[in-house]
């Protein structure tokens, strides 16, 4: 059918193309100058690096001033542990809700639903002296369990919805054949899922990659800090020195854009499978 | 009412061709079926008449003008979808306004109004939905109304835009059985009442042979025959049509050709290597070629009275009661089925000996088509129905 | 869906195992903390000294007092500000955004729509650092892209100015965000069957009007979704602005929203110490501000909008 005359496939095109320029205009215009000697960047902030203004001081000074490999793997550990805490933890609750009927599942599910929309700083004051009073002020692991918490309300919210659609027949069978319940949630349940756990993660990681505030709150130290804090950290400190915070800046920004990149046809199809609806 | 005339169409996506040449001639006033196996092209047939699908290649005229450019509407169509297309949002009486209070003024496209004015639109429902019994249901919503409820109201929101041609798509296959039936009847008396044109696909043969005028058997984007159900039932312009028209389906006999003479041909039979000689012009089927030989069922009887013999091993036998199907032994190929009498008392295992008049055998060439047969009989000739055309 | 219990087994460890460790987490790190903060404010600390129950005093502390009723009505006024500007900005580009790409036998479609959504993977730190420099007037890419348009007087300090500074951060906010309603809005828009733009078309419509007509009364309980998880959000926000402009909020104070007023009420900053209780009492009427938005949501917005079997 044709895209109606009013607008024609031409204007369509013209405000998909302006807002994706507007979209990406800042990240490139950060990527290009950081590769540019200070004149460069000042001169021409617009230009692409060339024989004369290509410097990669910036990155020099960035590795040799902060400690962004720790930062990285900082991140990562928290990330990933986190993530896979709340896929595993959340899809067996989710599983539990789904497919057993017991008295209060209702209420259950209701509780831990609360949760999408109960932003969990609230209860930072309270969290700061739980921490402390575990003694994990400073450490990954305070990051790890605040960031499971935060993650499974929606996580299961949605792994149940995709679970609940999981025909019958299938549990059954295994049932008949004397399969044992973990069994089945392991073997059959979870692969039948991905879509949805792929959405989920999409979901988790991000919020969690990108959080400043809890690092900053409860784990500030240098060697705890992630990179968002330690990239907020390292810009504070060197505000003027423009080659070493656009450097900062494209080192953060890269590896995920590039994870976005590999990774963005499986976030589609999670978000368009109905896993939310 | 208008003609429509399909002349040369083609239709691609991207470099792959799903419809070629596609000819076909519809006087208004006819019921005419698209039929054919799923896949076959018939429905993007159909969208492409409708305009919801560009056309690639071709002229398409409605009423004598030619509308490959122009809009669904503006070609005034109307259609009914497969699964009803209701607006769930809506109530009946809206759904069936819902063309009507489109107005072609206004940037909002009728957001706001615009269209025809209230007291007509009010006229056109209500006239309607009486003609569908359908007045108690005005308010309701789709998803109050049960299956067949929302078909009427599907057909209704066709009635109302008042158009030339009526397009349904595969109307009855979301029916169940029993409903399927007297919905048919009601569509036929809809074309009666109506005096509409009506394009109606199916993959149902039993639908096509039943509601239409004339059928388009469509097979993998081509127009396999174009004719009145029984034209297509007593003379199959190939293996295919033969094939898919009937039930149960024809029996095909694969042969090859020993010798040919003016008005008839010599086969040897794979089935048993038996040699037949059928009275049919060989056209430009030479000797060592391949055939096939096709008989219906209902054509053929228990014992050696009738000019076409042969003898296989039985099966399994189906009784319905008037009648009885004996299914034979074809060696590894489908099963030959013969229609025979209720009281037969043939059982499986036996080897019955059975015949058939040769007016009634069909012959494909190698490459599917019908050869013409020589020997006509009054009851295997698609009789001249007085069809208003 | 139920399970029959085998017979013999008189209880159903499974179900335990499998939702324990998930509710005892949740419970541990997110719903007690929220509670005790809540206890938490009706009590006050003397620096090092003991915690006594004071009852409602901390809010009426921050209610009446003028000092703290000024900064706390200013920074929910901002907050309201910062809502309306996603409200009116962010979610109606979201919509029109994923209105285009889900029109059929779009080209490109998956390239404009993995483009427009990485700023919102990107955290907002970075994305407030970055419009800080391109907003910054020593490096003049501001002056320049506006001068492309025709404004020879270059841009004045949007970041800067009291009258702007809250503006322009809402707008970075929401350049940052857009991708999340359109992605919900898109899968919601996806989920409208072919079948009724079709029979709009035929009877009628052209793609416009069967978008306003047909397609968005149908993904409403989406809209509203997007339009209460904006509203979470944005009176949660923190990052851009501490990012941005530091817990002072300046100029002045201009940018303070109820996140950055938390978390300088619990720190302390250069005019007063922290004060846990305090900050729990900030907490606690966030809480209640958001709380209202999500009941107004379930029980006035949820109830009217009608969810269609599609």
């Amino acid at each position: 059918m044709k895209i109606s005359k009013r607008i024609g496939p031409l204007g369509v095109h013209a405000i998909l193309l302006t807002y994706t320029v507007i979209a990406l205009f800042p990240i490139l215009l950060v990527v290009m100058n950081s590769f540019k000697s200070k004149k460069g960047i000042f001169r021409d902030p617009l230009a692409f690096p060339d024989a004369t203004t290509f410097d990669l001081v910036g990155f020099e000074k960035v590795i040799a001033r902060s400690s962004f490999d720790v930062y990285f793997s900082n991140s990562i550990s928290v990330t990933v542990i986190s993530l896979l805490l709340v896929l595993m933890l959340g899809a067996m609750a989710a599983w539990a809700l789904a497919e057993y009927d017991f008295p209060g599942s209702d209420l259950m599910a209701l509780y831990l639903a609360i949760g999408i929309m109960i932003p969990i700083r609230l209860g930072t004051v309270s969290l700061l002296k739980m921490i402390v009073a575990m003694g994990l002020v400073n450490t990954l692991t305070a990051l790890v369990l605040v960031y499971t918490a935060q993650g499974l309300p929606l996580a299961i919210f949605i792994l149940r919805e995709f679970m609940a659609q999981i025909p019958n027949d299938l549990k059954e069978a295994a049932r008949c054949d004397g399969v044992s319940e973990y069994r089945i949630f392991w073997s059959i349940i979870l692969p039948l899922v991905r879509p949805a756990l792929a959405t989920v993660a999409v979901f988790t990681m991000i919020p969690i990659w990108n959080d400043l505030w809890f690092p900053l709150i409860l784990a500030p130290g240098e060697d705890t800090a992630t990179v968002t804090l330690g990239i907020q950290q390292f810009i504070g400190q060197y505000v003027t020195d423009w080659n070493a915070v656009l450097a900062s800046l494209t080192l953060a920004i890269v590896p995920i854009l590039i994870l976005y990149v590999i990774f963005s046809r499986q976030l589609i199809r999670g978000l368009t499978s109905g896993a939310v609806k | 009412m208008a003609d429509i005339t399909l002349s040369g169409i083609n239709k691609s996506y991207g470099k792959v061709e799903v419809l070629h040449g596609i000819d076909i001639d519809i006087k208004h006033g006819e019921f005419v079926v698209f039929v054919g196996p799923s896949g076959c092209g018939k429905s993007t047939l159909l969208r492409l008449i409708a305009g919801l699908e560009p056309i690639t290649d071709g002229v398409l005229k409605i009423a004598g003008n030619t509308v490959n450019d122009l809009t669904p509407s503006q070609r005034k169509i109307a259609m009914v979808f497969q699964s009803y297309a209701l607006y769930p949002h809506m109530t009946v009486y809206k759904n069936m306004a819902f063309g009507l209070t489109l107005g072609n003024k206004g940037p909002l496209g009728g957001l706001f109004g615009g269209g025809e004015n209230k007291k007509l639109i009010d006229e056109k429902v209500q006239k309607a939905a009486k003609s569908l019994q359908l007045e108690d249901y005005l308010d309701r919503y789709p998803r109050e109304l049960s299956g067949g409820q929302r078909q009427r109201v599907a057909i209704g929101r066709a009635i109302v835009r008042d158009p030339n041609v009526f397009l349904f798509d595969e109307p009855l296959s979301n029916l169940d059985a029993a409903l399927r039936v007297n919905t048919r009847l009601e569509i036929a008396k809809l074309h009666q009442d109506l005096d509409a044109t009506i394009i109606y696909v199916t993959h149902d043969q039993i639908e096509a042979m039943t509601l239409a005028d004339k059928i388009v058997v469509v097979n993998d984007g081509n127009v396999a025959q174009f004719g009145s159900p029984l034209e297509l039932y007593h003379h199959p312009a190939n293996k295919f049509v033969a094939g898919f028209i009937g039930s149960p389906s024809m029996n095909f006999l694969e042969g090859t050709v020993i010798s040919v003479g003016n008005k008839n041909i010599e086969i040897t039979l794979e089935h048993d290597g038996t040699t037949v000689h059928i009275p049919a012009h060989p056209d430009t089927t030479d000797i060592g070629d391949k055939v096939t030989v096709g008989v219906r069922p209902e054509h053929m009887q228990e014992g050696t009275d009738l000019s076409f013999k042969l003898k296989a091993k039985v099966n399994v036998v189906e009784r319905l009661g008037d009648a009885s199907y004996l299914y034979l032994d074809n060696g590894d190929k489908d099963p030959l089925c013969i229609k025979t009498d209720g009281h037969s008392i043939t059982k499986p295992g036996d080897i019955v000996e059975f015949c058939s008049d040769f007016s009634a055998v069909h012959v494909f060439d190698a490459t599917g088509n019908a050869l013409s047969r020589t020997t006509t009989d009054s009851r295997y000739t698609a009789p001249q129905l007085n069809i208003k055309n | 869906m139920a399970i029959k219990t085998k017979p013999g087994s008189s209880f159903r460890t499974h179900i335990l195992v499998f939702l324990l460790p998930a509710a005892l987490i949740y419970t541990l790190f997110m719903i007690l903390p929220l509670i005790d903060t809540v206890r938490f404010s009706f009590y006050s600390e003397e620096s090092g000294g003991p915690t006594t129950f004071v009852g409602w005093d901390n809010y009426i502390l921050i209610l009446t007092d003028e000092r703290w009723w000024t900064d706390f009505s200013n920074a929910l006024k901002n907050n309201f500000i910062f809502f309306v500007v996603h409200m009116l900005i962010q979610n109606p580009i979201g919509l029109l955004l994923a209105a285009l790409l889900s029109l059929p036998r779009l080209r490109l479609a998956n390239s404009y729509r993995t483009l427009i959504f990485m700023p919102t993977m990107l955290s907002v730190v970075i994305i407030g650092f970055i419009w800080k420099l391109i907003l910054s007037p020593l490096w003049g890419v501001g002056d320049t892209l506006v001068g492309f348009v025709g404004f020879t007087d270059g841009l004045p300090a949007l970041l800067g100015e009291e009258s702007t500074a809250l503006i322009t951060l809402s707008l970075i906010s929401v350049w940052q965000f857009v991708g999340i309603p359109m992605m919900l809005i898109y899968a919601a828009l996806l989920n409208v069957p072919d079948d009724l733009v079709d029979a709009a078309i035929v009877d009628g419509a052209n793609q416009w009007t069967a978008f306003w007509r047909i397609k968005l009364p149908l993904i409403l309980p989406t809209v509203a979704m997007v339009s209460v998880l904006t509203f979470v959000a944005n009176f949660n926000a923190f990052d851009l602005i501490y990012a941005v402009k530091g817990a002072l909020a300046g100029p002045d104070f201009h940018t303070d929203i109820m996140g950055t007023m938390f978390y300088r009420t619990f720190f302390g900053f250069q005019l007063q110490p922290g004060s846990a209780t305090m900050g729990a009492t900030v907490a606690s009427l966030m809480f209640l501000v958001i709380l209202c938005g999500v009941m107004i949501y379930l029980f006035v917005i949820q109830r009217r909008l009608h969810r269609y079997q599609l």
